[in-house]
Formats: structure tokens, sequence, C-alpha cells
């Protein structure tokens, strides 16, 4: 009855990804590199670099599988109203919109996203994000096969 | 003839002496929760307290609630007396300046035993439910008062607040004469004993001859209540049987009202709802109730109270508990009539008051459900209503005040998405200053931001903002902050803080496409001791402020 915003689309390409990911970190113990900020910790603190102009990045958490050569780095992509310029893809990326509707260009294919669509960007992938808005977040799973 | 002219002469003197003398008898009182049933928060008619004067704002008297009691309630200042009632079953009129300043100008329920007996039957025991209180809204008086004229020939206090004399403590409305403290009368039962809600943080909004309340549960979704607003006739404290609002209609209760109604300037009544009981556990929670008024801004006529327009930004099926706790701003800003209000979740949304209605949007409705769409949303939101499971208790409680186009409010900023690894709680100690007709753009005004503690009530006059700390439902002595904050437009800021603040200010906040605002000056900050959880009231140079941890200061040069 009610709309839950259900996409099968997003689930194909999500669902085997966090299949492969959870049963990694079932497997292996994973250890988590980046520390945990404490509670309350200042603003100051969080610190964010520059990814490619009109969009920011997050400290990365870095998660390094020890039985496997896999490394997860973890971090929020942020930006204002604009156009981003390429944004590097030094690994396959899961994302996730968290907040905001923007357009993702892709290997020159474009795409509208809404907020709860996952995607996917492959490594070495030419990567662009437009914002209408005034606030668009993503959760991005960078995905670093073969890495110890 | 000439006795004629002499006469007109007098009366042309004593009319420019009237109007000389009334320049400085301009109306300083503050009179209800928010100063009036706007709830603007703002003192239009302050006189000594500025940008430049408030640099030797300090304690001029602390009255601590004898026996202790916490205020949880905000104070109002009428007649050279604070008005507020504890938590500990008091209400007290305080002299709030002259020889006599700090003391009890009187109490209610009187220390010894009033005689004659007082026509509403108290004796000396406090105004307390027995048992299964309100906690923490409880068991005394958390509602703040407001000061009405004509009640049966007097100027009243009128409070809500449990009568120990109604079946252990029934919730009525009181009128108290302001001068005396005598009871004139007490309110037909609004929130029984027997039943699941109480008068809470609910301050009566005085118009029409009425005074409108509403009723929340008597303890936090422990369980969830029907959320009511009742109509009390001023002259006899009768309800009004052709008024009637319920909040939901079925067999599951939902939509408390914790908040305290604002009047449009038309006359209508605008009123904020909490949440359902459909992920609190309980009995037919499971079925969506029809009409379903939870989490919601509301419109009713004040004659009828039937909803002339609804927002409910977070739809019923996704309610993890993002009530609207505070109140509603209700008013005429240069951009039209807006009703303004901030989620639990940290969301602020205003709505166009509008002329008639019913209203509604198919843009921002559901299955259900017809809804009317915000103008704007602080942070800026794609659509509504929300259909993610995100909006819960970030407890974003307090209302802001509004001067002209300009809102203070302690709000979740673009930042409400924290990046991994981060607690959201972070983002609860800063203030927000927002344009109220601008653009999405250009919303943000200025962030003050790492405050001592989260922010709590506000209130302005002189562009000067009063802004207390607070910890939620704190009632220890734990010392907590009155900041006086200049305005940008009164003095430069101090430094510039990105939009989104967790980004650096500077070349990196402009190229991710957001903005370096102001950071407005802190120009006083004192140190109280408790909470404070209600709004601070200025009037005549002097600012009331109220704490949990029982007193209640005065501060002023």
């Amino acid at each position: 009855m009610f709309d839950l915003g259900f996409k099968p689309r997003r689930l194909l390409i999500a669902l085997p990804l966090l299949g492969f990911i959870a049963t990694y970190l079932l497997l292996a113990q994973e250890k988590a590199q980046s520390p945990q900020p404490k509670d309350g910790e200042s603003e100051a603190t969080s610190t964010y670099q520059l990814l490619a102009k009109g969009v920011v990045g997050s400290t990365p958490f870095r998660v390094q599988f020890k039985s496997a050569p896999l490394r997860l780095e973890i971090r929020n992509l942020v930006m204002g109203r604009g156009e981003t310029e390429a944004i590097p893809t030094p690994a396959r990326i899961l994302l996730e919109l968290r907040q905001g509707g923007v357009t993702t260009t892709i290997n020159q294919g474009k795409m509208s996203r809404t907020q709860g669509d996952f995607w996917v960007v492959e490594k070495g992938s030419t990567f662009t994000i437009q914002n209408p808005g005034e606030i668009a977040v993503l959760r991005a799973i960078y995905i670093f096969e073969g890495s110890r | 003839m000439t006795n004629d002219m002499s006469q007109v002469r007098a009366t042309v003197l004593v009319l420019a002496l009237i109007c000389f003398t009334c320049v400085g008898c301009r109306d300083t009182s503050w009179r209800a929760y928010g100063h009036d049933t706007t709830q603007f928060s703002r003192q239009p008619n302050e006189s000594v307290l500025n940008a430049s004067t408030v640099s030797t704002l300090h304690v001029i008297w602390d009255f601590s609630v004898p026996g202790g009691g916490a205020l949880t309630a905000s104070p109002a200042v009428y007649d050279n007396t604070v008005y507020i009632g504890s938590l500990n079953g008091h209400f007290y009129a305080v002299y709030a300046s002259g020889a006599k300043q700090g003391q009890i100008r009187w109490q209610y329920p009187p220390a010894a035993p009033p005689d004659p007996p007082d026509p509403c039957g108290t004796t000396t025991a406090p105004l307390l439910i027995a048992a299964g209180s309100g906690n923490p809204s409880g068991p005394g008086i958390a509602s703040s008062a407001a000061i009405a004229n004509s009640v049966a020939g007097h100027t009243a206090v009128i409070v809500g607040a449990p009568d120990p004399n109604s079946n252990g403590g029934d919730g009525r409305l009181w009128a108290l004469d302001e001068a005396t403290g005598q009871c004139i009368w007490k309110s037909a039962v609004i929130a029984p004993t027997s039943g699941t809600s109480k008068i809470g943080y609910s301050s009566p909004a005085i118009a029409h001859g009425r005074a409108y309340v509403g009723v929340s549960a008597k303890r936090p979704d422990a369980p969830i209540t029907l959320g009511r607003v009742f109509a009390v006739d001023l002259s006899n404290g009768a309800l009004d049987p052709a008024f009637n609002f319920s909040a939901v209609s079925g067999p599951a209760p939902g939509g408390g009202v914790w908040s305290s109604p604002a009047i449009t300037p038309s006359g209508n009544i605008v009123v904020t709802t909490g949440n359902s009981c459909i992920h609190e556990g309980g009995t037919n929670c499971n079925v969506i109730p029809s009409p379903d008024y939870t989490n919601s801004i509301l419109k009713l006529d004040w004659h009828n109270g039937s909803v002339l327009w609804q927002v409910q930004p977070v739809a019923i099926e996704h309610d993890f508990d993002p009530d609207f706790a505070a109140s509603p701003i209700v008013g005429q800003v240069s951009c039209g009539s807006l009703a303004i209000s901030i989620q639990k979740d940290g969301y602020v949304h205003a709505a166009d008051i509008k002329t008639g209605g019913p209203f509604s949007n198919p843009a921002c409705s559901y299955a259900g459900h017809s809804l009317e769409c915000p103008r704007w949303s602080f942070p800026p939101v794609s659509s509504l209503p929300f259909q993610d499971d995100g909006h819960g208790d970030s407890d974003f409680k307090r209302q802001g005040a509004l001067d002209g186009d300009h809102l203070f409010i302690a709000a979740g900023g673009l930042d409400l998405e924290p990046p991994p690894g981060h607690n959201e709680q972070e983002v609860f100690n800063r203030l927000h200053s927002l344009n109220v007709c601008t653009s999405d753009a250009d919303r943000i005004r200025w962030i003050l931001p790492n405050l001592p503690q989260s922010a709590g009530g506000v209130s302005v006059a002189n562009g000067v903002i009063y802004l207390g700390t607070w910890s939620p439902f704190d009632t220890s002595a734990s010392p907590h902050h009155l900041l006086a904050i200049a305005d940008t437009d009164v003095l430069p800021p101090t430094s510039f803080i990105c939009s989104y603040p967790g980004i650096p200010s500077g070349f990196m906040c402009s190229s991710a496409g957001f903005k370096n605002v102001g950071v407005p000056v802190i120009v006083k900050d004192v140190t109280l001791t408790g909470s404070i959880q209600g709004i601070p009231a200025i009037s005549g140079g002097r600012v009331y402020v109220s704490t949990g941890g029982g007193h209640l200061y005065s501060l002023g040069q």
C-alpha cells in the first residue's frame, strides 16, 4: 500500500556486492585501521580532503582483511550545489546516495540518482557528479582487491 | 470662551504628557512561553539591553526553589513579577525588581491554609500527580504560564497543573489572580488521572476568550497517548464543547501535543504533534490510524478544531520517534505568513499559513494522507514525506526565536549525515541563524559552533540572542551557560565557518560548493546552576532564566 522506495535494479547491483563484503567480514578477521573517533569529539578533528573540484571526502575508515587480499575504505563524499571535476577512481567503488538528489556521469553515461540509490563505479572510470540542490552526501565504499 | 480654550490647552498638555511618559512605559512584559501567542520569543520593547550594554550582564538575584524542585517551565513576566511553576507542585510569583526583588510575592498553593478557604478547594497540598507521575515532565508543573486579562474581572495567570484534590492529580488549567495568587477557577478536567495523558510542557495560548492547551503522555512513550487540544473558556474554566481536535482516530493512540499552540494572524491555531505507536509496540499499534495527525504541524480552525492543513515530514511507516517536541513559531514575515518548527531529527520545516482551507498537495501526500508541502525545509530535502528509517529522536527539541526574517535555532544543519565513524551527537552544540524568506542557497546567515553544551532555549531582543545550554531531562545542579550572542547585523563576525561545518572554511569549502558564513560574537557567557530547558524571558532590562537545578535567575547590568 505504501511506497517504500523499492527498486529491484538497485538490489541487483547492491546485493551481490554486499553479500561479497559480508562473506569476507564473516570469514576474515578484519582490522579497522582508522581509529574510531571518541563520542563528542570536536568537529575540528573531522578532516575532509578535496577529492576533485566540487567534492570533498571524509577521512577514510579503513578495514584491512587478514585472510584475504582485500581492503575497504569507507568515506562520505560531500558536495554543495554544482558539478564536480573528474573524481579519482583508484578502486571499484560502491556508492549509496544518503542525502539529496544528483546526476552522475560514468564514462559518459548519465543517470539520475535519488536518496537511497546504490550503484557501482568501476576502477579507472571517468566519474563526475552534478548536484542541483544545496547538499548531497554519498557513502562510498572503495574496494581495493589484491591489497594487503 | 476663555474657559473653553483653557480646557483645550489643559487637555492637550495632559495628552502630550501621557505621550511623553509612554515612551518610557512601553509594554515590556513577557506574557507567555514564547513571549506571546506567535511564539517568536522576541522582546520588541527592550530599551536597555543591546549589543553594547549586554557585556556587563550578571546575576542580579537568584531565587532557589524552597526545598528544591526543578524548573523546566519558562518564566513569564508581568506587573514587576516573575511567574513560574516547579516540578515540586508549587507555582511561584517572585518580585522582579525593587526592594523585594527575588522574594516570593505569593505562591500557590499557599504556605499556610487559606482563610477564607480557597475557592478551588486547594489547601496547602502541592499540585502533584500522586502516582504514575509524568516523569520527566512531572510530577508537578512543567507548563509555562500565560497572562490573560479579563478573566472574570481579573488579570490572571493561566497554567496547567495537576489537581491533588481530584482523583490524585487530574490535569486542569488554573486561573490565579496575578496580584494575589487567589484561585479564580480551575477548569474542567482535561487530563484525567485514570488516563494516560497529562498537561505536560504545553502552555496555554490565549485567544478568543479561550485558553488553548494540548495534552501529551504522562510518561514519554510509555505508553503513547492520544494527543488532543482543548479550548477552555476564560470566563469560567468550562471546556468549549464545540472545539474538538484529536491527533488520531482509531483503536491506537498517538500524536501527543508536547508543545504550546500558537495563534495565526487571522486567529487560527497551529499545533505540533508527537509520534504514533507504530514502532513503540502496544495493542492495535500495527493499525495505521485514519486520520493520522501524528508527527505533524497542523493548522486548526479556532472555532471547532478542524484541520485546515497538515505537514507530516516523515511517513508514518518510518516513524521512529521524530516528534515535533518544539512549539511552532507562527506569524508575519516579509514573504508572507509562516508556521515554522523543528522535528527531533533536526530538520526545520516552514509552512505557508494560508487563508481558508482545507489544503493539501499531491506532491507531499501518500496513501491515506492528504498533506501539504512545506515552503522550505532545512537542511533542504528533495522530496517529502521522508520514506526512509533515518528519522528518530535526536533531541532537537527547542523551538528557536524569530526576529524579522531571521530565525535563531538549534537545528541539525547541512551535515546531519555524519561521516563514517562519527557520532551524530556532534551537531547538537551549535546555533544556526537562518533567513526564512530566501532561497535554499542563501538560507544560512551564520553558525555558532562548538558551544560548551547542547543549544537549548533561545530568545532575542535588539539583535542580541540569549541562548541557554541544556541537557535534556537533567534536573541536577550541573553548570550550564547563558550566552548573549550578537547577531552579525549588529556586530561583525569573529571568523568564518563552512556552511557544511565539518569542512574547513576557505578554499576547500567554496571548492566543494558550500559557502563560508560568519561566526557571531559571544558578548557574554554567564555560568548558571542547572540545565536551561526553558526560554530566557527578556523584560525591562533583565533576562529571567529558569533551570532544571531549581534556580530562577534575574540577570541585568
